[in-house]
């Protein structure tokens, strides 16, 4: 259901700073409280100048987020492609993140550069390469933060994908690590909970492929924090958390 | 709920704990306090917020510096009993 526009954070937080600012008014002019009158001077401007919010409206970001994703891996789906999907960083010829699908599960994963789309080399090299779902969004977390995040290690990873999660609200956490060899992600959903248990009814291996756009962020931010191609070998989902085994490779 | 929210919140929490200890005895006190208050919450924020209510943020701290340079100067004159 709609919230009513006054209960918008909009609008709210206007009649919050206003209320805040005749308080202070009030103090100044009719009492000798100079301390309560800054401070709620203070609390008015700051509600009236710092709460900010979204200017798409949250059901349109999450329709729009869908619409660009769902045609995507319905073409993946008809394609028959391995549900594995493999995590590319920036390297060599290649100048941004890939998620590359290979045509089977066994397939070897080739050199990827930034004209390969439909990979096909031969011997067994078969797959599409495509741009992550979630790039531009971790591009955006990267450009906030004004942070580089390519070969610094998983505390740059983590220190970046924060943003991805407290910042742009995305996920309500999420731990990087690595344990046994592998490189563990877990991530747990807020608010987008329902958008992504609503895009993997639809496409039961938008997950372990490249994820949707949200797990795709954080999933092309591990690869580029450890510069390394990340594998997805498990992913399970428990309630709020989504869990991705990933391997080196 | 959204980050800038979580920050207004923290920030009114600090002016009220700020403002029941000190009371009305010190608006000098009080005016530094909650200048530490919003340098700490920038500083811990500053991964989180957006460019634009970074910018907001340190137009506060820039009136607090000045609010607080007028403190120190007030405060020299009034130990050299100049005024």
């Amino acid at each position: 259901m709609a919230k009513h526009k006054l209960l918008r954070p909009e609008y709210s937080s206007k009649i919050i700073a206003v209320i805040f600012i005749s308080i202070s008014v009030y103090l100044f002019l009719f009492t000798d409280h100079i301390n309560p009158a800054l401070a709620s001077a203070f609390i008015g401007i700051l509600t009236l100048l710092i709460v900010n919010f979204p200017t798409v409206e949250e059901d349109v970001s999450i329709a729009s987020l869908k619409s660009g994703v769902l045609p995507y891996h319905e073409i993946l789906d008809d394609l028959e492609v391995a549900s594995m999907g493999i995590h590319i960083p920036p390297k060599g010829d290649l100048t941004g993140s890939r998620a590359y699908i290979p045509a089977s599960e066994s397939i070897e994963v080739p050199e990827i550069s930034d004209e390969m789309t439909i990979v096909s080399l031969g011997r067994g090299k078969v797959g599409i390469a495509v741009t992550p779902p979630g790039y531009p969004l971790l591009e955006e977390a990267k450009e906030r933060i004004d942070y580089d995040l390519e070969d610094k290690g998983l505390e740059s990873g983590r220190e970046c994908m924060g943003h991805l999660s407290e910042g742009m609200g995305l996920a309500r956490s999420f731990s990087l690590r690595r344990k046994d060899g592998k490189v563990k992600l877990r991530i747990t959903h807020g608010r987008y909970q329902d958008y992504c248990a609503s895009l993997r009814e639809v496409s039961t291996n938008i997950c372990t492929r490249t994820g949707c756009p949200i797990c795709s962020a954080f999933l092309t931010g591990a690869s580029e924090s450890l510069s390394s191609r990340l594998k997805v070998v498990d992913f399970e989902v428990e309630g709020r958390h989504i869990k991705f085994d990933l391997e080196v490779i | 709920m959204l980050f800038s929210q979580k920050l207004v919140i923290s920030l009114t929490l600090w002016t009220s704990v700020v403002l029941a200890l000190v009371g009305s005895h010190s608006t000098e006190l009080f005016v530094i306090m909650i200048l530490i208050g919003i340098l700490i919450a920038r500083e811990l924020s500053s991964v989180y917020i957006r460019p634009s209510i970074a910018y907001k943020m340190d137009v506060f701290i820039q009136v607090g510096i000045i609010a607080f340079i007028a403190i120190v100067m007030r405060r020299i004159l009034d130990i050299l009993e100049i005024i």
